[in-house]
């Protein structure tokens, strides 16, 4: 019936840690496709971040970076980054997945990762990577090693500043530039939107510094003034180039009037290459900004110049050329102009309409009143004057009014001074020169007399309900008139278009406020071809309205002469997202303007406001909170030589996918330290997490691996680590599993950078459960680092010195504050963010703190058919557990999809390889410039010209970038063209390209091995860079090298071998079942051979577990599968006898109960031979029936229920052979068999005594919950110390003395039962099976895996794998997922049809060997063995490390691909190219 | 002696050549993040990669200085974390065996040295090839460059 329904060849894989790699891997090299989809920009999950991994020491990064390229390289693995899971459907076997991908903006497949951008990008923000410790830019990556390498950039929406512009005018860009003192930039890029830089700077009502988020903290950035300071600058420093016109059109626009409105229009378009004439009414162009405007706040010369700057990109003003008059709107489009836009303003000042308004002389609307002034027209002054209104228009014609000499000057305004719609920075100068304003009075009447104007009669106002501009309405108070004197009054209430050129029977639609109708997205009117906007259309608005519009109708126009639709696919306003990317930090107000004093500005119209400085301007610049992170300031897109940047990319975009299983492995989140608010994270600078001060310790890190704190980048002193922050709490009650551990190391590793710090560490119970763990532990202690049983209470900072004040009590009761420089806060493990989404995509079963639900007998499956889970998503865990379960669930998919293996991957096809034996060497260089990185350093034709001249040199030239897909393309026609047979690449580090250029090059039929590498960037360019000469020099040397290398190199291929597809597995218990069984799932014959006469090992003994699992049914069921399996064949009573040969090709021998051994070929094995219960004579074990072992105990719990019952006192004793000096490990399962049995005697017996005595309580990851259980139901924990063991005497009744450390003194129990939690000891036949094998074992005689973080199941050895109690004690699901991981990495090999081995390994040369057995002797990995009378090395076990030809004394044995004759050639070429 | 006395003398400017062969898996990725980071190494140090610096040869050594570098320099694991075990074990105790012909031959023992570090130290890197040329600058000019 399975085999009816489809399968899909391939598999997803969600999280690119190293437990979503490990499972990638795993199935792309054993015939799956399979996609690797992660939610960040890069692969690597948390591993990439760690500095040291424990219990090896070993560099995190060393060992995980290989790890990544493999990944990112690998023909079978698609790495989706930046992406989610949106939508599943389908069945196990077959799923359609949707997949969510956000915008990266750059493109993958063209950057380079050469960093020209990030280098360029001004907006900094903190760097996840660093936790925020050190700074990025919003073009980065993750980290330098980071898997894909290409950039991104962030973006999270457009900031407010930006948005509230109508004319889009993008603040953030300019801002950011100006910050880091590129002012010319700064300026283009506001000329994109917006031509009026020094006018805007000036006049406009800056909306965008209301919007500014920086206003929510202390004062908005100072946008107006900082385009401003780019006009002067720009006045300062001489012209900008003109931007390019495009190619001129042939079609003519007029517009009347040139105002803002009109100006931008005639801007855009020019800059589309039409020709626009302007027809302006007045002798003067600017409209407004030249009538309504005073020079004090818009000097003149700044209008003329950014006027000029129109006209010179072709447009032409007509001035004095009023339409209607002259020439009429008919004549125009007669003249050819295919487009018209009206821009004429609002010009007509309107009348009050009060009694006396027209009856007195001295009275003139603001319009006029401004014009005349504007213009230079005499306007005498007078010694009072009333201005009506509280716009801008008010204020500048009193602020003009004192200015021509009139005495006394006053504003009457109807609101208050919340409503005034003037500038406050405007009212407040207004103030500040003398002008009285009066509020809440409206006009009722002018008086006068002899025909002249002598005073106005107002009215008070109060303010009632908002009217429909959301301003409240004024309403006049009767009885409260009063006059005020005046000589002169100026209504500036409001202004409307003069539409009087219009002749009488005109078609424009009008409204009734005299403006034009126009469509409001396209600004047209009602007739086809004219536009109009600004003031025209909206009565008296601001210039940046009006120069919006006027762009907007730039746009409409051009679609209007070219045939387009003027409505479709206008750019939507979209709503603000940027939240600000940055703290504000302190307060700190904005750069206050420089002005000229009260004194100077009397009598002139001289510019008030003096402008920012440099130094003011870039200050006042970072005050940015960089609201959306990127700024768009497109200096990326200039610097990238690769052209990848691709700004406006989708923001998401969706892909499906079709899968046979899915895999999860979203690995985890740090629990957020400031949520244990006690010890002030996030407060106080020095307390930082766990993951911070990997960082910090970190050589790549924050402080390049110094040990410093945050506060002040000193050396701490004394460092205290505080365990369990986050885990085994109320809310958690669950142990984070890896947190002890990597605290000890944190502090092993901070006093291995600088052996005078103190670390202290506070626990609760120390839980190093691991292999190797305890002896870490033990060998820190030893090493001075201080262990304190205890959890500090608080943490408080001391003010002046930034130390921390650790406030912890002792065993007996003390409170203790003690000092510290730097306080690490052990964070612990909890599932990742946005899991709740995932789970309910999936339909997955979480637990109630949201891990993924697994069950005890198939602890990497999830409650969905199909889906598989690894790592800590299901339970907090290591790498090593983390890795292991990976394969595991890789070994499952493997299982259910076995039928379609193979079906998707791909192989590369290549060209036959030319033969090029016996050739003179012809080699190629190219040189790379990787944009600036060498290009900009060094002279690459130099080097190129000195390449040239080299022997055996037939090509070189030069590149911009080599890596690029093109680059690839004219590498290999090279190839062809000039014959070449080596190639040599001078660029990066062959650590990241050398894979690529091999392929390459092999596509253009050469062999991969003819390839050699010099390093000129990373190590030469990169490290010389302000010393041009001598890294030209130094890259002479480099090629030089590679050079000479290459004429030595030799093609090498690859031996195919056969292999035998049968399986071999030693040890028929759990895990032995368990990998026979996946095994089998996958079609292949398995030998499982069992030493006794029954399957099932040690879960024969188990009969519960702490879960409440039935392990007896599940070895029942597993049993029964097995036999009943055709494909396994089961030895029982049975064991190996031999074992011989190498990967896909074993020999062993198996002798049933002594008999005669059969021999069956296997192509890989597994050992799964398990351990045994310690046997030792403790606590008079073995002397007193009273004294028995948890095993026995758990027999009789399950035999003899009723026996439990007439017990009154329990005691039992941990640690019984376990973590003494001749068995330093910890058995890791005793303490939760220990709880298993004691809550199984409270539940049948609720009165029985139940006393543990123990060192350690090590319930890890879930496991804490039973611990808490126990205490709860009542169960005694009496901790006892290695140096003062509990004392068992049999006086009659058995007696147990131990020391009380909480209460003080001695204890004395009476048990009626004493049991002994026996730790776990190695198979005593492990030793001899090891020899066979010829595998390693520890100290404690488990078998050693090859590597115990990475590669936790395989053996250093290849095609043997390791599982269950013979690597380590464990728990039975930890044995499960253990076995399938054996089974996922074997399955990786004897998949195959056939195997691949050797290429750049050693090789001996028969005639010289002396057949001394040295290499015999010296190779790590037994390849050489003696053959025929000489040594020969079995070329699939032969790892190419050399050792053997550097031991050889007869120098029979060379290095292929790193011969001696390369070597030597490179060391002369060195002396060569240096002297 | 007098000859490399006078050479000495000229060691204000005198830039050592130091050949390093650098094990791929640390030195050599060391070296990389060092550019990477922009730190500065000394402009004499020429890196050769090994797969293991249980690969070099003492001929490789000896052969560096009698074609004039003026030192030579291994750069391997740290001990424990070779991949293939005992490499780097093997390469100090070769670098020893060397050391001790140089003093047969009546050269200063200093002119080969190792260090051990790990791929993600680019400050270990700089500083370990920063000694060995200020160990070398001591010594002054190879006097076997100056028979070349």
């Amino acid at each position: 019936m399975g085999n009816e329904q489809k399968k899909v060849g391939a598999v997803l894989v969600v999280g690119g840690g190293v437990g979503g790699m490990q499972a990638a891997l795993d199935l792309a090299d054993s015939g799956f496709k399979v996609y690797l989809v992660e939610k960040k920009s890069y692969i690597g999950g948390v591993m990439a971040q760690l500095d040291k991994t424990f219990p090896t020491n070993d560099c995190a990064m060393c060992i995980v970076a290989p790890r990544l390229v493999e990944t990112g390289r690998h023909l079978n693995i698609e790495t989706i980054t930046n992406a989610e899971i949106d939508k599943v459907e389908g069945k196990p076997g077959d799923f359609k997945v949707t997949i969510r991908k956000k915008a990266r903006y750059i493109d993958l497949d063209i950057c380079t990762g050469c960093g020209e951008c990030a280098k360029v990008c001004p907006v900094k923000v903190g760097s996840e990577f660093d936790l925020g410790m050190a700074e990025r830019r919003a073009t980065y990556r993750g980290y330098p090693q980071a898997v894909p390498s290409a950039y991104l950039i962030e973006k999270s929406g457009r900031g407010p500043c930006a948005l509230t512009c109508p004319a889009g005018v993008n603040a953030h860009g300019y801002v950011a530039l100006i910050a880091e003192g590129k002012f010319a930039e700064a300026l283009t890029l506001e000329r994109r939107r917006n031509p009026f830089a020094g006018i805007c700077g000036r006049v406009c009502h800056h909306p965008c510094e209301v919007g500014c988020r920086r206003g929510e903290y202390d004062q908005p950035i100072s946008i107006c003034h900082l385009k401003r300071f780019l006009a002067d600058w720009e006045l300062k420093h001489g012209p900008l180039p003109l931007p390019t016109v495009e190619k001129p059109k042939k079609e003519k626009v007029a517009i009347i009037g040139s105002g803002p409105a009109g100006l931008s229009a005639a801007h855009d378009l020019a800059l589309m290459g039409y020709k626009v004439t302007i027809f302006e009414a007045l002798p003067v162009a600017g409209g407004m900004l030249r009538t309504g405007i005073p020079a004090y706040r818009l000097p003149r010369d700044i209008l003329d110049y950014e006027i000029k700057r129109i006209t010179d990109l072709g447009v032409e003003i007509k001035l004095n050329t009023s339409i209607g008059k002259d020439l009429t709107i008919d004549d125009l489009k007669k003249k050819g102009y295919k487009a018209i836009f009206i821009a004429i303003g609002a010009h007509k000042g309107l009348k009050l309409r009060i009694p006396g308004e027209d009856e007195y002389e001295g009275f003139m609307d603001s319009v006029s009143f401004l014009r005349q002034v504007n213009l230079g027209e005499k306007v005498s002054p007078v010694k009072k004057v009333i201005i009506i209104g509280g716009g801008n228009a008010a204020i500048d014609s009193a602020r003009a009014s004192l200015r021509i000499g009139c005495e006394k000057v006053f504003i009457v305004y109807r609101r208050s001074r919340k409503e005034m719609p003037a500038n406050e920075t405007e009212i407040q100068a207004a103030e500040f020169e003398g002008v009285k304003i009066h509020y809440l009075a409206a006009p009722v009447r002018i008086v006068g007399s002899n025909g002249k104007v002598t005073g106005m009669e107002c009215i008070r106002m109060r303010l009632g309900e908002p009217d429909a501009s959301g301003r409240r309405r004024p309403i006049p108070i009767e009885g409260t008139e009063f006059v005020i004197e005046a000589d002169r009054i100026i209504p500036a209430i409001s202004q409307e278009p003069d539409i009087s050129f219009l002749p009488s029977d005109h078609k424009f639609k009008i409204s009734r406020w005299s403006s034009f109708v126009v469509n409001e997205v396209s600004y047209q009117t009602n007739i086809p071809g004219i536009f109009s906007a600004g003031d025209a259309v909206t009565g008296p608005n601001t210039v940046i309205d009006a120069i919006a519009a006027g762009k907007e109708v730039a746009i409409s126009i051009d679609r209007y002469i070219q045939g387009k639709d003027l409505l479709t696919d206008r750019p939507e306003k979209k709503p603000c997202e940027g939240r600000p990317s940055k703290k504000a930090g302190p307060y700190k107000p904005r750069q206050e303007m420089p002005a000229l004093s009260r004194e100077k500005r009397e009598g002139n119209f001289k510019e008030v406001e003096l402008g920012f400085t440099e130094e003011i301007a870039v200050e006042e610049a970072k005050r940015c909170l960089d609201c959306g992170v990127c700024s768009e300031c497109m200096e990326c897109v200039k610097a990238c030589e690769a052209k990848s940047i691709v700004h406006d990319m989708l923001d998401e975009q969706l892909e499906e996918l079709s899968v046979g299983a899915i895999i999860l492995a979203p690995g985890y989140r740090l629990f957020p330290a400031e949520e244990a608010q006690e010890f002030g994270y996030g407060r106080f600078p020095n307390v930082v997490s766990s993951l911070q001060f990997e960082r910090i310790l970190s050589a790549s890190g924050p402080y390049m691996g110094k040990v410093l704190r945050p506060s002040d980048q000193e050396k701490p002193k004394k460092i205290a680590f505080i365990q369990c922050v986050g885990s085994r709490d109320v809310e958690r009650n669950y142990c984070s599993s890896v947190c002890c551990m990597y605290a000890i190391k944190e502090a092993v590793i901070a006093r291995e950078h600088d052996p005078d710090i103190d670390c202290h560490i506070f626990y609760i119970d120390l839980r190093a459960f691991g292999k190797g763990f305890d002896e870490y532990y033990e060998r820190a202690k030893e090493s001075g680092i201080q262990f304190t049983r205890c959890r500090p209470s608080a943490v408080k900072e001391i003010p002046h010195s930034k130390n921390l004040m650790v406030r912890y009590q002792t065993e007996d009761g003390k409170f203790i504050d003690e000092e510290f420089n730097l306080v690490v806060l052990s964070c612990g493990l909890q599932p990742p963010e946005g899991v709740e989404e995932l789970a309910s995509t999936l339909g997955l079963k979480l637990d109630q703190h949201k891990f993924c639900q697994t069950e005890k007998f198939t602890p990497i499956e999830t409650s969905q058919p199909g889906v598989f889970v690894c790592g800590p998503f299901s339970e907090p865990k290591d790498i090593p557990e983390t890795v292991t379960e990976a394969s595991g669930t890789a070994a499952l998919a493997m299982g259910m999809l076995a039928p379609a293996r193979g079906e998707l991957i791909k192989e590369k096809e290549y060209p036959p390889e030319k033969d090029v034996a016996g050739q003179p060497p012809r080699i190629g260089v190219f040189i790379c410039h990787c944009g600036k990185n060498i290009g900009g350093v060094i002279e690459v034709s130099k080097l190129v010209e000195y390449t040239s001249h080299l022997p055996d040199v037939a090509y070189a030239t030069e590149m911009i970038y080599s890596c690029s897909q093109d680059a690839q393309e004219i590498m290999k026609q090279t190839i062809e063209e000039h014959k070449l047979n080596r190639v040599v690449v001078a660029s990066c580090t062959p650590r990241t390209h050398e894979p690529l250029f091999q392929e390459t090059i092999r596509q253009a039929g050469l062999n991969p091995y003819l390839f050699s590498m010099a390093n000129i960037r990373d190590q030469c360019t990169w490290v010389h860079m302000h010393e041009a000469d001598s890294a030209l020099e130094k890259s002479k040397v480099l090629v030089h090298m590679a050079i000479a290398r290459a004429r030595y190199i030799q093609p090498l291929h690859k031996e195919t071998i056969g292999l035998t597809k049968d399986v071999l597995v030693i040890g028929g218990g759990a895990a032995g079942m368990v990998a026979a069984l996946n095994m089998a799932d996958e079609g292949y014959n398995v030998h499982l051979v069992e030493r006794e006469e029954v399957l099932g090992g040690n879960l024969r003994h188990i009969y519960f577990t702490l879960e409440g699992m039935d392990p007896q049914k599940y070895l029942t069921e597993l049993i029964d599968k097995v036999t009943s399996n055709p494909k396994i064949t089961v030895y029982l009573g049975s064991t190996l006898t031999e074992f011989s040969g190498f990967i896909g090709n074993f020999q062993a021998a198996i002798s049933t109960n002594g008999g005669p051994p059969k021999n069956i070929n296997c192509g890989v094995a597994i050992v799964t031979t398990g351990g045994t219960v310690y046997q030792g004579e403790e606590y008079l074990y073995g002397k007193d029936d009273r004294v028995i072992n948890q095993q026995n105990l758990e027999e009789t719990i399950y035999h003899h229920p009723e026996r439990i019952k007439e017990l009154g006192q329990v005691a039992m004793i941990q640690c019984v052979g376990s973590r003494e000096p001749d068995h330093p490990s910890c058995s890791r399962i005793c303490c939760g068999e220990a709880i298993k049995n004691a809550l199984k005697i409270k539940e049948i017996s609720p009165s029985t005594d139940v006393f543990i005595l123990y060192r350690d309580i090590r319930t890890y990851g879930f496991r804490e919950k039973y611990y808490r259980q126990a205490r709860e139901q009542g169960v005694y924990f009496i901790r006892y110390e290695a140096e003062e063991k509990p004392e068992v005497t049999n006086e009659g009744v058995l007696k147990v003395k131990v020391q009380d450390y909480i209460f003080g003194g001695t204890m004395e129990l009476r048990p009626d039962l004493l049991v002994l939690s026996t730790g776990v000891r190695a198979h005593p036949d492990s030793e001899e099976l090891a020899t066979m094998l010829k595998v390693p074992l520890t100290q404690e005689k488990f078998f050693l895996e090859a590597h115990m973080k990475l590669r936790p199941v395989d053996f250093s050895a290849d095609g043997i794998f390791l599982a269950g109690l013979a690597h380590y004690p464990k728990y039975i699901d930890e044995s499960i997922a253990q076995a399938r991981a054996a089974v996922s990495r074997a399955s990786r090999i004897i998949w195959q049809d056939t195997l691949q081995v050797g290429g750049a390994i050693s090789q001996v040369d028969e005639n010289l060997c002396a057949a001394c057995l040295t290499c015999i002797r010296v190779c790590p990995y037994d390849a050489p063995t003696f053959r025929d009378g000489v040594a020969y090395i079995e070329i699939a076990k032969c790892q190419g490390c050399g050792i053997c030809a550097d031991a050889c004394p007869a120098k029979a044995i060379q290095l292929l691909h790193s011969t001696d004759q390369q070597i030597i050639a490179m060391t002369d070429a060195l002396a060569e190219a240096a002297s | 002696m007098s000859d490399r006395e006078s050479l000495g003398k000229e060691s204000d400017d005198f830039c050592p050549r130091i050949v390093a062969f650098c094990c791929q898996r640390s030195a050599y990725s060391a070296a990389d993040l060092a550019g990477e980071m922009h730190l500065s190494f000394p402009e004499g140090l020429d890196i050769i990669q090994v797969p293991c610096t249980g690969r070099v040869d003492i001929v490789y050594l000896l052969r560096s200085l009698e074609e004039g570098a003026d030192g030579v320099l291994i750069l391997a694991c740290f001990e424990d974390n070779c991949k293939y075990i005992s490499g780097n074990i093997r390469a100090r105790k070769r670098v020893d065996y060397a050391r001790k012909l140089l003093k047969e031959l009546g050269l200063e023992k200093e002119r080969i040295a190792i260090g051990n570090l790990a791929s993600n130290t680019p400050h270990r890197f700089v500083e370990l090839t920063q000694a060995m040329t200020e160990e070398i600058k001591k010594l002054g000019p190879s006097p076997l460059r100056a028979k070349r």
